[in-house]
């Protein structure tokens, strides 16, 4: 080993990440860095050794390229509605900002889109897109129950049967779901990114949900999306269901109708794998 | 020195070959997944995971340990391995002679170290404290790289090892980013692999790179050109029989094409180890 030593290991790395999540480049990241005092004139080559075929500031270019893109390609991959409605160059903006403010911060790409939707919703190109947000949280719940934790669905049947024979008995909804609220126009756009939408935004109450290995969502009523979050707040029995649908049916409902739509629900509850026990 | 078994030939398991490996028998004989794919907690990659293992040998191949940074060893992102690990039981587990942040970021890439003494010592270090926390020894590959740390360093070959010898870990052997290395910087990747302690390598690797003018490119998008099986040919004569594994993570191709490219390194690793072909005993 000979020659001039190097930065520690910890300011090397530093000023490396400085210079690769840059977002104008290694260049305009130097500079940003000289002028802030940062980096001293002829550093970065004192650093990096160039040749003839790249620069310093080209090889570390290289690694700027390969986090920049990777990054990129990744969120695509979690919202690929969202890149077809905005289009690549809004897109590739729209990550370029996304990364300044929420940079990687855990091991796994899993979790690098998890603020998107929250940004979005602040975002200028919600001014043009204001869907923006809601697409991006419809598709984030739809990454997000990908791989959440596997349970046993109840089955119509043995839902009743050990609803009748335990009074104590109780059922909730599965951790591999999610309730929104989104803009209807959003889920409009889910289906078609150059959907024509009407000019008023209506919101409509939203379930994302796993079966097997299949994502879904769909819209629901607002019987439905009351029962279904309070069974996501706390494993419910039969009767008290019965009581939180009851508050959301008109009050001339007779009993009759109210137990057929209970009945309902949990035939389609069951049927998309909705429900776990106690 | 913990003694691995030879695996044979494999390939990495990826999405897109998901159902066809589930759904018929292949020539392959073992699989390695990205671990922090599988640190989930439910969902298709978990029951694709063990559906898998149940008919071959897994290795477990991670790209986010980051060893070599300054900031302090992640005990959640441990914690999850060691899990996994005890989960299917892999044959090793594998990761990267390098950094992927620094400062509570994640670049998600595989940068490169300075082959300083303060690196050296500093990461041999936290490789003892991997092992220790998941009670097994670990290998350890050499990546790609497209720059050069001015100032005073070993040559990456002599760091590799090092680093192996005073962590008492294992080598993952990347004859691709050997050769891209190599081509970056201007060195003899014959000097690379001479100076590589062949008992310290557990595993081969292959994978193809792209030519972008001024460099070449790690990018696993293509097969393995002609100049990188000659060099695995000639790491294996001076490896003998150890586990060998085809990488392909972009442009992914059909599986067939995938698993000729496994069957051409079992072809020229016999080949190679041929008695009379100069391998070691």
């Amino acid at each position: 080993m000979s020659g001039p030593p190097l930065p520690t290991l910890r300011e090397l790395q530093t000023l490396f990440w400085k210079l690769i999540s840059a977002p104008e480049g290694v260049e305009a990241g130097a500079d940003e860095l000289r002028r802030r005092g940062e980096l001293a004139p002829g550093a970065l080559e004192a650093l990096v050794r160039g040749d003839a075929r790249l620069d310093a500031a080209g090889r570390l270019d290289v690694y700027a390229d390969m986090y920049f893109y990777r990054l990129r390609d990744c969120l695509a991959e979690d919202y690929p509605k969202l890149l077809e409605r905005i289009g690549p160059e809004r897109f590739h903006n729209l990550v370029t900002d996304y990364l300044l403010a929420h940079p990687s911060s855990h091991f796994s790409l899993r979790e690098l889109g998890r603020a998107l939707p929250a940004f979005a919703a602040s975002h200028a190109l919600g001014a043009d897109f204001p869907e923006l947000a809601c697409l991006a949280r419809l598709e984030w719940a739809r990454v997000d129950v990908f791989d959440e934790r596997d349970f046993e669905p109840l089955d119509r049947d043995t839902l009743l049967e050990r609803a009748g024979g335990d009074a104590g008995f109780g059922f909730g909804l599965a951790a591999s779901t999610r309730r929104l609220r989104l803009r209807a126009d959003a889920l409009a756009r889910w289906r078609e990114p150059g959907a024509e939408v009407g000019p008023e935004p209506r919101e409509v109450e939203v379930l994302v949900w796993r079966r097997d290995f299949g994502v879904y969502h769909r819209s629901l009523e607002a019987d439905e999306a009351r029962c279904l979050d309070a069974l996501a707040a706390r494993p419910l029995g039969l009767a008290e269901l019965g009581e939180v649908l009851a508050r959301e049916l008109p009050e001339e409902t007779a009993p009759e109708d109210a137990g057929a739509r209970l009945a309902a629900l949990l035939e389609v509850w069951t049927s998309e794998s909705l429900l776990r026990a106690g | 020195m913990q003694s691995v078994p030879d695996l044979g030939h494999g390939v990495g398991l990826r999405r897109d070959h998901y159902e066809r490996v589930l759904t018929a028998p292949t020539r392959v004989d073992w699989f390695e997944v990205i671990s922090e794919n599988f640190m989930v907690e439910g969902g298709r990659p978990l029951h694709v995971l063990e559906r898998v293992r149940r008919d071959y040998p897994l290795v477990l191949h991670g790209v986010s340990l980051s060893i070599g940074s300054s900031d302090p060893l992640d005990p959640d992102y441990l914690d999850r391995l060691a899990a996994l690990a005890r989960r299917v039981e892999p044959a090793w587990v594998s990761d990267h002679l390098c950094w992927t942040g620094v400062g509570g970021h994640n670049a998600h890439d595989l940068l490169p170290l300075p082959c300083t003494e303060e690196a050296l010592t500093h990461v041999a270090s936290r490789i003892e404290q991997v092992q220790e926390r998941l009670g097994r020894q670990i290998a350890l590959e050499n990546v790609s790289s497209y720059l050069t740390f001015a100032g005073p360093a070993l040559p990456e070959w002599e760091f590799l090892s090092e680093v192996a010898r005073r962590a008492d870990c294992g080598i993952l052997l990347d004859v691709n980013n050997v050769f891209v290395s190599a081509q970056n910087h201007g060195f003899d990747p014959e000097t690379y692999l001479d100076a590589i302690p062949p008992e310290r390598v557990w595993q081969l690797h292959l994978a193809g790179h792209s030519d972008r003018g001024t460099h070449l490119l790690d990018t696993h998008s293509r097969p393995v050109c002609d100049a990188v099986w000659e060099l695995y040919r000639s790491a294996t004569r001076r490896v003998g029989a150890v586990a060998s594994l085809v990488e392909w993570d972009d442009e992914i191709p059909e599986w067939d094409v995938l698993e000729a490219e496994s069957e051409r390194a079992r072809a020229l690793r016999a080949e190679s180890l041929a008695p009379g072909c100069g391998a070691p005993p």
